[in-house]
């Protein structure tokens, strides 16, 4: 997503000469400076003024007027009449559009034309150079920091010495342009904004300043910890309580290990449920524990939100039964659970299902023990009485009377067979009526009541034909559930884990307008936007940067989110934080799991952006490369034909070829119309754009723009397919060119290298799936010879996932930068690329490059931005670039 | 019609103070356009042009009187122009007027010669607004 410029400002940067002219304003100061001319920036302007030198004669009103972003030290400029001159502003906010300026001596007069400036005063000692960067594998770019110096011949320590506390006063660069005309903030681009972080020195001579990219509090930590005034009331803190934090909770905890209805769940969902999967709460007194420092989405058993203990003596979780807690407050300040009755359900899974032939042999009974719920133990009988035994084992029964007293046993089987009773029987226990009933292809989870006299080491399952036919019987998995309640005085013991839905978008996240909408906000009924669980990285990284850094929306660049929550929909998010963390590494974390990138944009706002393969080239969003999309080492000027380059344009079925030579705008629209009378053809030199007209009215004329040497893009028109011109309407070129330009943006002479850039892998594993209490529990791997034949092994971790898809996707990311080592170029060019971004792609051309990749490959070839850096003393920009 | 160039800066010392002969020759007025030519592979230029040019006069005058040595010592002492400080008039040999600047920034020396004379040597600067 490349950065937007007003027409005049795409106008004057490519210019082949143009006045850029650099401003700095520092909130707070009394003036501002440039680098180049001093320069006045109309910021607002009007025909309305009033004056009442009755009333006040230092006031002046305007209701045209918008103050809010005047300072003291800006010009009023009252143009004819009797105030006319230039006034300091004193007092910029006095009243909504109303300014003082002190001792002017207003008279009284209306309608008076009036514009307020900003004066630019020519007296920086050198540039705000500065630079950004990134990592093609994502993570938090960082942004340099800025220096700069003020000459102190006239003493502007003067103007800080009014100030007690200059640093951290906000500082803003940005750029304009003199046309000739009035200079308007409407036509700047700002390039950076920061903070002063210190005077490095002030003396007689100068004044310099340091300006710190990241207007945040670098040393902020993400986690607030539980103290003495958390505690349940009347009680202090458990010892073992001091020096948590609260918990922060993101994605779906929910397990299904406990389960006891699990009707329709897919093998996906139990894969990525049987885990652990739970978020360790801290205990606040009397058996209340905190489940988190937050909201979470609402409670729901039926949802099937649990509680879970640890029990030490077991050395395993065991799921707390619904009735059995309570969900005490759920609001942005935490939620809180009590324990009030000490009752669990212990889940086992068998160690093994033996066939124990009676009729029929049970196959691939290892099936029922790997714990994949797609796999399967099965068996056909075909004769009436018929059966085929297996026996389950499970782990020793270990709860003694330590542990607790068991009340209640069962066993839960996803099965699907024929079963139905008519013609045949699944049953458990050698019992023909403890029947597992089907009601024919089933899959879902059945469960079965295990007498809590039988012994728990072994359960028979016996499949028995009632009817002649064939009949089959599957069994995908099976577990035993045995309740019990803990021993008296054991709760202290079995400390108690949350596993359900996390953190929920709050409003920020509705009605978000912009390229795209928001992943999660009207997405359909699973994502409506507020209330919706938070699992989309994009949402996981707006929602620290919000809930946890207290980032305002005017510091987020919602469009982009937007775009990278789009961009990473199949990615699911999962992870608890329960320590503090700098929130510049988790978020530079969080982020490189995510494929992305975090940074922060010219306007100070927060921006990710996702790489994705496949996308256009950034500026133009074309398939193919359009004129600003190209870095050129011999641009082509505006409205030059050369012959067998750009000399044809192909409408009506019929090629025309225009004459080489130099052009106007409006003289080679005129050449381009003249051809057949099938269209017309028009330039505005205030839009830059060209017009073509079809004024036959026989069914739309196609315009071939894919013939090699059309006109096309050097007219600014996307070439990536063809267009047609219905009848008697017009199309308008995408792209605006003006006299005097370059058509493509220009690389600087001498100034362009190549290099290979990154490490060279060929078997690549990241770990994911992070443990309640401990590190990463899974991995995926995958290899790639298709470059390098030697095992060159590298591991990587996705703390945040526990969901396959996503490991696989940064799994697969990393794969595609490091399985070779990729070309990087740099190159200089000048002001026309002012608007180029972090991750921005773009096609670059130089004789280097296409000696190595041919010129049709070089000519369709994606870059990715990876570094800019910016030097307002030669006015350039070096970007660095990679092969996407 | 050619005169003598002038300083003139209204209430101060000695102003208008005319200088008592011609500049020498060769009488040089530099001036540095104020811009950043770049250059792209294929030799297409681009001017960043970031302000007006600079314009320079050299004062060259030979063997000057102590008294006009000494009231033009005065004149840019004045607190009205106050050396480098402030603005004052330069008019030159053609009567065209400028609004200059003292840009002999360190040191001013007029180092006297034979005959009790003084050599002058000034740089001015046309002021940029």
């Amino acid at each position: 997503m490349s950065g937007t410029l007003v027409t005049q400002l795409q106008k004057q940067s490519n210019l082949k000469g143009y006045k850029p002219r650099v401003g700095v304003f520092i909130e707070g100061m009394l003036a501002s400076y440039a680098f180049g001319d001093s320069f006045d920036v109309v910021l607002d302007s009007g025909t309305d003024g009033v004056t009442n030198s009755v009333a006040d004669d230092e006031r002046f009103d305007s209701a045209a007027m918008t103050n809010t972003g005047f300072i003291a030290g800006d010009i009023l400029s009252i143009i004819g009449g009797a105030n006319d001159g230039e006034y300091t502003i004193t007092a910029p906010q006095e009243a909504a559009n109303a300014i003082l300026c002190n001792s002017a001596g207003f008279t009284t007069g209306t309608g008076q034309t009036w514009k307020v400036t900003r004066r630019f005063l020519d007296t920086l000692s050198s540039g705000p150079n500065f630079n950004l960067m990134t990592k093609i594998t994502g993570g938090m770019g960082t942004l340099s920091n800025v220096q700069l110096g003020i000459p102190n011949q006239e003493l502007y320590s003067n103007i800080l010495a009014t100030y007690a506390n200059p640093e951290n006063m906000a500082l803003q660069c940005a750029l304009y342009f003199d046309d000739g005309s009035a200079i308007l903030d409407a036509e700047s681009h700002q390039f950076y904004e920061g903070i002063i972080s210190d005077f490095p020195s002030l003396n007689y001579k100068t004044v310099k300043f340091n300006v710190d990219g990241y207007d945040r509090s670098l040393n902020n930590v993400i986690g607030e910890l539980v103290e003495e005034a958390d505690a349940t009331a009347n009680y202090v803190l458990p010892d073992l309580s001091h020096g948590m934090i609260k918990p922060i909770i993101y994605g779906d905890r929910r397990s299904f290990r406990n389960a006891t209805s699990n009707v329709g769940i897919t093998a996906t969902e139990w894969d990525a449920n049987t885990d652990v999967n739970m978020v360790p709460c801290v205990a606040l007194g009397n058996d209340y524990w905190l489940i988190s420092g937050h909201a979470i989405k609402t409670f729901s058993a039926a949802a099937g939100d649990k509680m879970f203990a640890f029990d030490e003596i077991l050395g395993r979780y065991v799921e707390l039964l619904a009735g059995d807690f309570t969900i005490i407050s759920n609001t942005a300040s935490g939620c809180v659970v009590r324990r009030n009755t000490s009752r669990y359900v212990d889940t086992r899974y068998p160690v093994s299902a033996t066939d124990q032939f009676a009729d029929v042999s049970w196959a691939n009974t290892a099936n029922l023990v790997d714990n994949d719920i797609s796999t399967k133990a099965d068996v056909t009988i075909s004769n009436p009485g018929e059966i085929a035994h297996l026996d389950l084992v499970w782990p020793p029964d270990d709860i003694s009377a330590d542990v607790g007293t068991k009340t209640d046993a069962r066993i839960n089987v996803r099965c699907e067979g024929d079963f139905d009773g008519i013609s045949a029987n699944l049953y458990f226990e050698n019992d023909p009526t403890n029947l597992i009933v089907s009601g024919g292809a089933m899959t879902y989870f059945d469960t079965n009541n295990k007498s809590l006299g039988a012994a728990f080491d072994t359960t028979s399952v016996k499949f028995e034909s009632l009817a002649a036919g064939s009949f089959d019987a599957d069994l995908y998995a099976c577990y035993l559930q045995v309740q019990y309640t803990a021993a008296t005085g054991r709760e202290a013991a079995m400390p108690l884990f949350f596993g359900g839905r996390g953190r929920c978008y709050g409003t920020w996240v509705n009605s978000r307008t912009g390229t795209e909408t928001h992943a999660d906000n009207g997405g359909g009924s699973a994502h409506p936007g507020v209330g919706t669980l938070i699992e989309n990285p994009a949402g996981v990284v707006e929602s620290l940067l919000r809930d946890e850094l207290s980032v305002a929306t005017a510091n987020i660049n919602l469009d982009a989110f937007n775009v990278a929550s789009n961009d990473l929909s199949s990615d699911v998010d999962s992870f608890h934080i329960v320590e503090s963390l700098p929130w510049l590494e988790l978020l530079d974390e969080v982020a490189f799991s995510a494929k992305s990138i975090l940074h922060i944009d010219a306007d100070d706002k927060f921006k990710m952006v996702t790489l994705v393969t496949g996308n256009n080239f950034t500026a133009g969003g074309t398939v193919k490369p359009s004129s600003e999309d190209i870095f050129e080492f011999s641009p082509e000027n505006t409205f030059v034909i050369t012959t067998g380059f750009n000399d044809s344009i192909w409408y009506a079925g019929t090629e025309y070829t225009i004459s080489a030579g130099q052009y106007t705008g409006a003289t080679l629209a005129a050449a381009i119309g003249a051809f057949s009378g099938a269209i017309t053809c028009t330039y505005s030199s205030t839009t830059g754009k060209f017009t073509l007209t079809d004024v036959v009215g026989l069914g739309g004329v196609v315009i071939n723009w894919t013939n090699g040497t059309n006109v096309g893009r050097f007219i600014g028109f996307d070439i990536s397919a063809n267009d047609t011109i219905a009848d008697s309407s017009t199309i308008v070129s995408d792209f605006p060119l003006w006299a005097d330009s370059f058509v493509e943006n220009p690389i600087v002479e001498n100034s362009f290298s190549l290099r290979k850039e990154g490490d060279v892998m060929t078997d690549f594993t990241v770990e994911y799936a992070p443990d309640p209490t401990a590190g990463l529990t899974k991995s995926t791997n995958v290899t790639d010879t298709t470059y390098h034949s030697e095992s060159l092994k590298g591991s990587w971790e996705h703390n945040f996932t526990r969901d396959k898809t996503t490991a696989d996707s940064l799994r697969d990311n990393i794969k595609t930068r490091k399985n070779r080592k990729h070309f990087e170029c740099i190159f200089k060019t000048f002001l026309n690329a002012i608007n180029v971004e972090m991750f921005d792609i773009i096609n670059v051309r130089h004789p280097i490059l296409e000696g190595i990749f041919t010129e049709a490959t070089m000519n369709d070839k994606k870059w990715v931005v990876l570094k800019l850096v910016y030097n307002w003393k030669s006015f350039d920009v070096t970007i660095t670039a990679v092969e996407a | 019609m050619s005169t003598n160039a002038i300083f003139t800066k209204v209430g101060a010392a000695n102003s208008p103070l005319t200088l008592p002969k011609g500049r020498f020759y060769p009488v040089n007025e530099p001036l540095s356009p104020r811009q950043i030519i770049g250059k792209t592979g294929g030799g297409q230029v681009k001017i960043a042009d970031v302000g007006d040019p600079e314009q320079f006069f050299p004062i060259v005058i030979n063997r000057v009187s102590k008294t006009f040595r000494d009231n033009l010592l005065a004149f840019l002492a004045d607190s009205l122009v106050n050396y480098s400080q402030n603005t004052f008039t330069f008019t030159d040999e053609e009567s065209t007027a400028y609004t200059v600047r003292l840009w002999s920034t360190r040191t001013i020396d007029f180092p006297a010669v034979k005959g009790s004379l003084y050599n002058i040597r000034l740089v001015l600067r046309k002021e940029i607004t």
